[in-house]
């Protein structure tokens, strides 16, 4: 039983990372929280459902689509409620409303396109279909595949921010976005190429999400925006690593709080682990304290 | 006979913003009530302080209305009892009219979450009103017009909507909302204000006590879930059981607490209870826990979505007892969405589609002729209720003189004056307190369909 | 080489230059003095696009640049030296001089740039994978330059080069600069030192309550009274 609750934690965390890793990187060069992050994801996994279940296609291309549509998505988010504030400097708080007034836009578009319900996935249309069987332990297929599809993609994403010049050029914003331009990043165009990605990891999440748990509706981001704000305050804010490290470990002390404690409590245990980290260490598990930018 | 009254209005500070808001509507009431040729009322609505404590100011306010000759009670509605005093003095000429025929129309109102997570369940609600206001406008007697509105899923728009029929619109009686959460943050408002309210899906306990200007056709859980669990002890030989609800969700405790008392009584044992909040998509560790205690059956007390999600889950990770439910599992939608992992499962319904009285052979026809669907027990505890509206509205004698306020409290006592109706459900028995019971019967799922357990 | 006309830049409602004219000669060190909050840097950010000036033309090789973007400023070969050095604390040493790389698209050159910078600056070499933050202010200011030059930079902007460093780390810094001179890079200097700055400097403007108040050789300048008693001190 202990084997298949680890099992169980590791899945959920994969979520959570998957999720987080996005809100994260948006944080870290922005210093905003993305509010309308969990819309995205909610939008990635309706739009795979009505493609496959609705236009007859296959898994793969439903979530090639899907997800590049999330990453325009993206785009948009930023050019409609980012960008504008940005360039008057409006500070912290504007963004945080003008992103949540998005996600409200975003939850009632796919209420009138895709209805109020929870939608059912085809069942024909889902790959890695049954379940491994391991003595007493049970894992669906899709399971496996969306720990599989979160390592490669944490990895990728990893790969992208520490080696590559774009990674290059969001780690100098994040760092300071004035000397960034002196040297002549084009702000504007890595920040939109930051939300293509990151909302396009939403997407990816909202996908698997959605299949594997075989229901989708336009309020299914409200609970896991939640989540994915403790998991990079935990793991600190804007560290990819901190976003995985913090999935994990919210996943597991939930887990662990069903086991040992009461289902009435877990909840509570991810924002109880999250308090003691902050009283502990206010910068997150692998945060750098950075400096107060004036 | 022309009387110039001249009232001073004093609110008094620490009742509540919900009352002052409520002054506004009752002044324009006052002011319409009192026809130009009996009195005009000049209202001078003021802010009444005092630096006094709390006490003092009750005092105060007691006083006052001593002075003023209106009839005062303490307690959260006392603005609008005193007001309404304050009319009656003013309209007393108004009062001594003759008498007229009875209305043309009854003005009704209907709320209910057409859109929103719980939207799930308001489909087959709409389809019923249509039904049963077709045929209610083809009898003699006063017509219905009702007016829905959407309160997409939430208290607050719920709230709202009530709001406007109340006061805006003078609804002479509202049906809805939907679910119990709603209906506790929303009924109390039709309650002060002397609206009744016809409830058609609300199944959760207690909604009654907020007051006698509340009624309901919905059935409570808690007075058919033990024939679910004797069912269950019965036919299948359940021995132990697992609990699993949603408790963040009024409905799913009362179901859940039913379950409970049930089980007890019955001599089954509890191995363990979980729970899940609403909204919830993965239930793994919960119920790999469990599967770890290897009950009979697992009891789940949760709305449709999370049922769904419970069943199919409980299946992937290899558990094979058998499921006992409440009213989400009647619901034809949960069936077809949990597929193969509710077979064998159990609940107790106060309708069922193959009922054999006369009134529900017809109304499932027509139902089906008119909507190519089948209808649930939603929609016949609905249909039932517009029909018992339609009833107390003919006995109730309203006329075109009677003002809004009296209209609806004479709606109401013709409501309460219904002790028992026979219609789509059955024969209906209404308790003192407003709830019906109905005989129901118990369905268990057998290759996919519901089939009743004899 | 650049060319300002009356440009004014204001932060809000408070005008930091005021109809500022200046020339930058092809390969000369020119020198911009003047006491803390003269306007300075706001001159230094105004040409580097950071700022965009109220009114005012500035010109650079013939071409218009006033309100372009900073990176596309950047692009045209004006690299600044940032006031504080402004070096990426979190990123290693070898990064921090391909961010100055940045826009150039010859790899190869990069990497044979990158190299030369390591032997100018041994120390930096010695750090080329740790982070860039952990590094002494005198180092951190020799990779800002090198940073910069990285960049194959046509007008190099060196905003305050000696701030904060100790007095043998400022004479390597200034010796650093005089060998790029020699190499045939424009300066425009900000200095509070000005005796430092006028010595390694051709040309000189002094800033005073974001005006110009004086300007000239270096060699009049330093001969001046006012800079005498100014900002060379009453020796």
């Amino acid at each position: 039983m202990i084997a298949q609750q680890i099992i169980n934690a590791l899945s959920q965390g994969a979520y959570y990372a998957l999720f987080a890793s996005g809100l994260t990187l948006i944080f870290g060069v922005l210093d905003i929280l993305n509010l309308a992050h969990g819309a995205i994801f909610m939008w990635g996994a309706l739009m795979s459902w009505f493609l496959m279940a609705e236009m007859g296609m296959g898994f793969f291309p439903a979530l090639a689509i899907s997800v590049v549509a999330c990453g325009v998505i993206g785009i948009l988010l930023d050019r409609a409620a980012f960008k504008p504030l940005r360039d008057r400097a409006a500070g912290h708080l504007p963004p945080l409303v003008s992103s949540l007034a998005v996600s409200f836009i975003l939850v009632n578009l796919a209420e009138r396109f895709f209805g109020t319900r929870v939608v059912r996935f085809p069942s024909d249309a889902v790959p890695f279909s049954g379940t491994l069987e391991l003595g007493d332990v049970r894992l669906p297929m899709l399971q496996v595949a969306l720990m599989c599809v979160s390592v490669v993609l944490m990895f990728a994403l990893w790969y992208m921010v520490e080696r590559t010049k774009v990674g290059r050029s969001i780690r100098a914003l994040q760092e300071n976005p004035d000397v960034a331009r002196l040297m002549g990043v084009d702000v504007e165009r890595t920040i939109a190429w930051m939300f293509v990605v990151a909302s396009a990891l939403a997407g990816v999440a909202g996908v698997f999400l959605g299949v594997a748990y075989n229901s989708a509706s336009p309020y299914m981001g409200h609970w896991i925006d939640l989540k994915g704000f403790a998991v990079i305050i935990l793991g600190g804010m804007g560290s990819i690593p901190g976003a995985v490290l913090g999935g994990l470990l919210i996943a597991f002390a939930e887990t662990a709080t069903v086991v040992y404690l009461s289902s009435d409590y877990r909840d509570a245990a991810a924002f109880v682990v999250l308090m003691a980290m902050l009283l502990i260490k206010p910068s997150g598990l692998l945060g750098s304290s950075r400096e107060v930018r004036a | 006979m022309m009387y110039n009254i001249r009232l001073t209005i004093l609110i008094p500070i620490g009742y509540g913003r919900e009352d002052k808001g409520n002054l506004w509507p009752a002044l324009d009431t006052l002011a319409r009530d009192c026809p130009e040729r009996h009195a005009k009322p000049r209202v001078f609505p003021a802010e009444w302080r005092s630096s006094a404590g709390r006490r003092k100011t009750r005092e105060e306010f007691l006083m006052f209305t001593k002075l003023a000759g209106a009839p005062a009670r303490l307690g959260r509605n006392v603005i609008g009892l005193s007001v309404a005093g304050l009319i009656a003095a003013a309209s007393g000429p108004a009062a001594a009219q003759e008498a007229s025929s009875t209305i043309e129309t009854a003005d009704l109102g209907a709320v209910y979450a057409l859109t929103g997570p719980v939207a799930i369940y308001s489909t087959t609600i709409q389809n019923a009103l249509k039904m049963a206001l077709e045929d209610v406008n083809g009898m003699d007697g006063p017509k219905l017009d009702i007016a829905l509105e959407d309160d997409r899923s939430n208290k607050n728009d719920a709230i709202n909507v009530y709001q406007k029929f109340i006061q805006r619109d003078q609804k002479l009686l509202i049906f809805g909302p939907l679910i119990g959460s709603q209906t506790f943050a929303a009924a109390p408002l039709a309650q002060r204000a002397g609206v009744p309210v016809m409830l058609t899906s609300v199944a959760t306990p207690g909604v009654t006590d907020i007051g006698d200007y509340i009624f309901r056709t919905s059935v409570e859980s808690a007075t058919i879930i033990p024939s679910t669990v004797e069912a269950a002890v019965d036919k299948l030989g359940i021995e132990t059981v697992a609990q699993i609800y949603t408790n963040d969700d009024q409905f799913s405790i009362g179901e859940y607490e039913a379950f409970d008392g049930a089980l007890t009584e019955n001599g089954v044992e509890i191995l363990g209870v979980e729970t899940i909040r609403t909204g919830d998509v993965d239930f793994s560790a919960q119920l790999t826990k469990i599967k770890s205690l290897d009950p009979d059956a697992i009891v789940i007390s949760s709305q449709g979505e999370e049922s769904v999600g419970l069943m199919t889950q409980a299946r992937e990770l290899g558990i094979d007892a058998v499921f006992l439910g409440g009213n989400a599992f009647n619901s034809s939608g949960v069936l077809k969405d949990a597929g193969e992992a509710m077979e064998n499962a159990m609940s107790a319904t106060p309708w069922f589609a193959s009922q054999e009285n006369e009134a529900n052979l017809e109304f499932v026809k027509r139902y089906r002729e008119m909507f190519d669907a089948d209808p649930d027990w939603l929609a016949a505890q609905t249909y039932d209720a517009v029909m018992i509206v339609k009833q107390a509205v003919d006995a109730a004698g309203i006329t075109p003189d009677d003002g809004v306020a009296d209209a609806r409290t004479k709606l109401r006592d013709a409501l309460a004056a219904i002790e028992t109706y026979d219609g789509v459900l059955g024969k209906i028995e209404f308790t003192d307190n407003g709830d019906p019971v109905v005989p129901g019967a118990v369905l268990q799922v057998k290759n996919g369909k519901h089939e009743l357990v004899e | 080489m650049l060319e300002l006309r009356n440009v004014t830049t204001a932060y809000d409602q408070i005008v930091a230059l005021k109809a500022v004219s200046l020339e930058v000669k092809a390969s000369e060190v020119t020198c911009l003095l003047g006491a803390n909050g003269a306007g300075k840097s706001t001159l230094i950010n105004t040409i580097s696009g950071l700022l965009k000036p109220k009114s005012g033309e500035l010109s650079f090789e013939g071409r218009a640049i006033t309100g372009m973007r900073a990176s596309r400023i950047a692009g045209l070969g004006i690299v600044q030296v940032p006031e504080g050095r402004g070096i990426f604390q979190q990123m290693t040493v070898h990064e921090n001089l391909l961010m100055g790389a940045h826009l150039r698209k010859d790899s190869a050159g990069v990497q044979r740039d990158v190299e030369r910078h390591f032997e100018r600056f041994p120390r930096l070499a010695e750090r080329r994978n740790q982070k860039a933050g952990v590094m002494s202010g005198g180092e951190q200011q020799m990779l800002a330059i090198a940073r910069a030059l990285m960049a194959q930079p046509r007008l190099l902007l060196l905003d305050e080069p000696s701030m904060g460093l100790a007095p043998l780390m400022v004479e390597d810094v200034f010796r650093a600069v005089r060998e790029i001179a020699a190499e045939d890079v424009t300066i425009l200097l900000v200095e509070q030192n000005a005796r430092l700055a006028l010595e390694i400097s051709d040309r000189a403007y002094v800033l005073q309550n974001g005006e110009i108040a004086l300007s000239g050789s270096a060699r009049e300048l330093m001969e001046s009274d006012t800079i005498k008693d100014a900002y060379l001190g009453a020796a």
